[in-house]
């Protein structure tokens, strides 16, 4: 199930949202009511259960095997007895089932299915097509129960004693999918404790609303384009419609991703969850160092406490320092994907990263306005290499953008969506929203609120919240526009 | 154990206010939350209590949609998505954000929303999955040679069977709105890529009998009449075209004695009349056609449970006495901008008034119930018309005995292989050779019969065509290798058509570089049997003879 989606948006979300607030608000006020508490995240682990299973059941198996293994792995690990053997061990197994689920078609080719085949048995013959199906999420949740294994190893946090609290953390919904990567530590007393009431539901309402819009709205909406400039065949595709392809997908990568983390914070904000910022403003940055640190923070965060930091970070000195970040980067870009071409973005980021770090005095004397424009488009360059279906692509595309071929008729893909004003529009707010003019509106408006009359005050509440609704609507017609199927003849 | 925070007990709201913190009420925070909810919850909640009963406001979407999956006999995997289609169809309010979003996003922002793309002066054209005339005109869906010769020989091919049954055979290709108002296109899309020049270029030149409707309503574009409407039925030409269409078909076929000339304005007449759309209301050319005389026959054959576009319809003019004219199309001048006639399942153009028998068949009607007609009816002249927007639908019914009968009038760089083509000696490999009686035997001794053919020449488009009649005494699969200079006959290089045990028919086009001399191999088929090669027959015969 994905959130911009109507089964999501109108049955799924309203009837957890419904029961969840209801069980709240019955046992808020009872004494000693752990039972409940337990009762409440049962309710989520099975809603997150059902959200998950919905379009392939047969998955959820491997995402309660790994919440039980990695449950009781901790438990081990906190015994103190071989905790180092143990913590290795759940570690090897987390990232085996990573390798086994994502990896692996990666490097099985059909003469490797040829050989497995004469060595298995008959009855097991795997076919030509042979594909192992990728679990939804898999990055996010092995990387959550890493995370837990690592602090519980370094006794950051203490084991959960209860299954179904650590399971309803490693499988919530909200975050399953596309993150943000949840640490155990973030949320371990919400799982005991939790506060909810109108105007943090009301928030979590408002922050689902507009990363609705920024998915919907925009990304969808720019995607188009994007999708359109990326399948024109190579060769055929000029400077101006490689430009506009991957500046279009530039917004919609980060309108969707950010979208996708507002949805999940705001979701969790309904339930009672602080859940970690995951954006910061990505496209502002004014090196690359700076923009890891605003881009994915739960990433790049887990990154340097799990990975960079074991490996030594920057303490080993230059030559160590500029390896690990080279590594780190390498892995990072691995991790978004079972491709070379992932792998190779990771490079790219490493080694920028790596040169700022080399020439770090220099780069700092440069003014801000160029540094920035070299963040853009390195960033650009690096989306080329992300979304190409392979390096042959990836290269041609950056040809077109240098301006090496000539159109052809296959550039009107481009044309179709480019010239409709939706897109224009989305654009417009694209550019306006990636820089941080709502934070500064939202400073603006609370200093006004101190200052107004009650009844201004609810006349500018009002409209705020009717913008809000409206947003919501508005977002709907796209989503119930998608189911728009019209046939010219009644079954043709 | 669970807490509610007392900073932000019942969420109120403190501001400092003449020396001290005063309480605000969230009274704005509750109706949103609340109202918040009550979005996400009605719709779900109504289609629970109400079933499908909601009023919708139509959308024009013209398909059946999704209806409840039932839980207990269907698979959890099968029953989520069923589950999705049947909420995304008919979850309430759904046609209400359907129609503001088309309204918003198509009508306001010229957005491609799937439906139609808006162009200069409020023309729309359609672009539908099964209508994509702006992208066949912006060259995204562009034909490969092997389906312009396919469309070409299929033609042909009806032609030719309709000749062979002594009836006059005229083919009409229609044009989209994209291909006659390209004017009217956005500004954007110049690029042209023309499917009606390349499907008319395969007809030129050759036997096949053919008219082009798109040069003689360019020509017409100077009476100011509009052959296509701004938004209503835009699929379709509207009734100044059929008018146009209809005086030009009158005066092709005005020596012909089985079409009876009539006085056009008794025939029928043109009005204006308002239809509504999605867009907006729009007044549109109409034509009614004069029934009197008319009346529609009871037949039995098949497309009469086929929806009113493509039905079969015959309508008898009782004031004539001769003249059967078979009309093969599909809805440009079945569905479209006329009245319904009263007991027909489709509308009827005036070419009734001019034969005693007008006979409606869809043009994707299988060639059993021609073949049928022919028999019953006799009809003396065929019409068949085919919208450029389906492109090559009419080819998708392949007969290899239809292909054969085109090749045959078409008559370019072709084979037929005959019994007379070999002697015993002829190059062969894994099976002998055996003449009798105008047939020659394969008797094949392994899997793999290889026959070689004489050096063919392909044309200026590299095509070249082997045909045979051949009977095989298993199913199996024959193949056609070709190699051009020292080239070895390779699996790349091939074409195939499965044979049924019996009598079969090889249609085997080839595609290699033009003008080249090409080396050909026959493998009659890929199991051990016996194939037997026979004469070609005249194309009546081949019609007539069963499988």
């Amino acid at each position: 199930m994905v959130f911009s989606s109507l089964i999501f948006i109108f049955v799924f979300l309203p009837f957890v949202l419904l029961i969840h607030s209801l069980l709240f608000l019955h046992i808020q006020n009872k004494q000693d009511n752990d039972f409940l508490t337990t009762l409440l995240n049962l309710f989520l682990l099975l809603s997150s259960m059902v959200f998950y299973a919905w379009g392939e059941p047969r998955l959820v198996i491997l995402l309660i095997l790994c919440a039980y293994i990695n449950f009781h792995a901790a438990l081990l690990i906190e015994k103190r007895n071989y905790s180092k053997l143990f913590f290795a061990i759940s570690v090897t197994i987390n990232l085996g089932l990573l390798a086994c689920f994502k990896y692996a078609m990666l490097f099985i080719s059909p003469g490797m299915i040829t050989l497995l085949n004469k060595a298995l048995p008959q009855s097991i013959n795997l076919k030509d097509t042979f594909t192992i199906a990728l679990p939804l999420g898999i990055s996010f949740y092995i990387f959550q129960a890493i995370s837990y294994q690592f602090d519980v190893y370094r006794k950051k946090v203490t084991a959960s004693q209860k299954f179904i609290d650590f399971a309803c953390y490693l499988t919530m919904f909200p975050q399953l999918i596309a993150g943000p990567i949840v640490r155990y530590s973030q949320i371990v007393k919400e799982l005991k404790i939790r506060t909810l009431n109108i105007s943090i539901f009301t928030d979590g309402a408002s922050r689902f609303t507009f990363g609705l819009a920024k998915k919907v709205l925009i990304a969808d909406t720019l995607g188009k384009v994007a999708d359109a400039a990326f399948s024109v065949p190579h060769g055929e595709l000029t400077a101006y419609g490689a430009w506009i392809g991957i500046i279009c997908y530039t917004f919609q990568i980060y309108y969707d991703f950010s979208g996708y983390s507002d949805m999940a914070i705001g979701i969790g904000n309904m339930l009672g969850f602080r859940f970690p910022e995951n954006f910061n403003y990505p496209y502002i940055a004014d090196s690359i160092q700076n923009f890891w640190q605003r881009w994915h923070l739960s990433l790049s965060g887990w990154f340097r406490d799990y990975l960079y930091i074991p490996l030594g970070g920057s303490r080993r000195g230059k030559i160590r320092t500029y390896s690990n970040l080279f590594i780190v980067f390498l892995l990072c870009g691995f991790w978004h994907g079972a491709s070379w071409t992932f792998m190779a973005w990771g490079a790219y980021y490493g080694f920028f990263l790596v040169l700022e770090r080399i020439f770090s005095v220099s780069v700092n004397k440069i003014p801000r306005i160029i540094r920035h424009f070299y963040v853009l488009v390195v960033v650009i360059f690096g989306w080329v290499l992300f979304r190409a279906d392979s390096f042959t692509h990836a290269l041609f595309y950056v040809k077109s953008m240098l301006g090496s071929f000539q159109g052809s008729l296959q550039m009107n893909k481009i044309w179709i969506p480019w010239y409709g004003n939706d897109v224009t529009i989305a654009l417009i707010f694209a550019v306006i929203f990636s820089y941080p003019f709502l934070p500064a509106i939202q400073k603006i408006s609370l200093r006004m609120e101190n200052t107004m009359n009650s009844l201004v005050f609810r006349a500018f509440e009002f409209l705020k919240y009717t913008f809000m609704i409206l947003i919501l609507l508005f977002c709907c017609m796209p989503l119930f526009g998608s189911t728009y199927n019209a046939f010219i003849y009644f079954r043709f | 154990m669970i807490k509610i925070n007392q900073k932000t007990k019942a969420s109120e709201k403190s501001v400092w206010k003449n020396g001290t913190f005063v309480q605000r009420s969230c009274f704005m925070k509750y109706i949103y939350g609340l109202t918040f909810l009550v979005i996400l919850v009605l719709p779900f909640s109504l289609l629970l209590t109400s079933g499908d009963k909601i009023i919708k406001r139509d959308i024009d979407e013209k398909r059946i949609l999704a209806s409840r999956p039932d839980f207990f006999n269907t698979s959890f995997n099968e029953f989520s998505q069923k589950y999705e289609n049947y909420l995304n169809d008919k979850l309430p309010f759904r046609t209400v954000f359907i129609n503001n979003y088309l309204w918003i996003w198509e009508t306001k922002l010229s957005s491609f929303v799937r439906k139609n793309i808006k162009g200069k002066e409020d023309h729309y054209f359609p672009n539908k999955k099964n209508s994509p005339t702006v992208m066949n005109y912006l060259g995204l869906q562009t034909i490969s040679l092997r389906k312009l010769y396919e469309f070409r020989t299929i033609i042909a091919g009806r032609q030719a069977f309709w000749q062979s049954y002594g009836a006059n055979y005229l083919f009409l290709l229609l044009p989209d709105k994209t291909t006659l108002y390209p004017e009217f296109l956005p500004g954007w899309a110049q690029d042209k890529y023309s499917v009606i020049d390349q499907l008319n270029s395969m007809l030129e030149d050759t036997q096949i009998n053919y008219l082009n409707i798109n040069e003689v309503l360019k020509e017409n574009k100077k009476l100011k009449k509009p052959f296509f409407n701004k938004y209503f039925d835009i699929d379709h030409w509207n009734a100044n075209a059929l008018d146009v269409v209809y005086r030009v078909l009158s005066k092709k076929f005005e020596n012909n004695v089985n079409f009876h000339q009539v006085d056009i304005n008794k025939a029928y007449t043109l009005e204006s009349i308002e239809k509504s759309t999605s867009i907006s209301k729009e007044i549109v050319p109409w034509m009614n056609l004069n029934v009197s005389n008319l009346r529609v026959l009871k037949h039995n054959y098949m497309g009469v449970k086929s929806p009113s576009w493509a039905s079969c319809d015959i309508v008898v003019n009782d004031k004539l006495k001769d003249g059967t004219l078979l009309f093969s199309t599909d809805s440009y001048f079945k569905y479209t901008h006329q009245n319904n006639f009263k007991n027909a399942k489709g509308k009827i153009f005036p070419l009734a008034h001019n034969v005693h028998k007008l006979i409606y068949v869809h043009y994707k009607e299988k060639l059993s119930v021609f073949k049928e007609i022919a028999h019953v009816e006799k009809p003396s002249i065929i019409i068949e018309a085919v919208a450029e927007r389906t492109k090559l639908n009419i080819t998708n019914r392949q007969s290899p005995r239809l292909l054969i009968a085109g090749e045959k009038i078409l008559n370019d760089s072709q084979l037929i292989i005959v019994p007379e083509l070999f002697v015993s000696s002829s190059k062969k490999k894994n099976c002998l050779l055996t003449p009798s009686d105008n047939t020659l035997k394969i008797i094949s001794k392994t899997n793999d019969p290889i026959l070689h053919l004489p050096t063919q020449r392909t044309n200026k488009k590299g095509r070249f065509v082997v045909m045979v009649k051949m009977s095989s005494t298993v199913d199996t699969i024959a193949v056609l290798f070709y190699a051009q200079g020292n080239e070895k006959f390779i699996g790349n290089r091939l074409v195939s058509q499965k044979i049924k045990k019996g009598l079969n028919y090889l249609h085997l086009p080839v595609y290699a570089q033009p003008d080249q001399d090409i080396r050909l191999r026959f493998d009659p088929g890929r199991k051990k049997a016996i194939y037997t090669i026979f004469s070609m027959p005249d194309t009546k015969e081949m019609f007539e003879e069963k499988s």
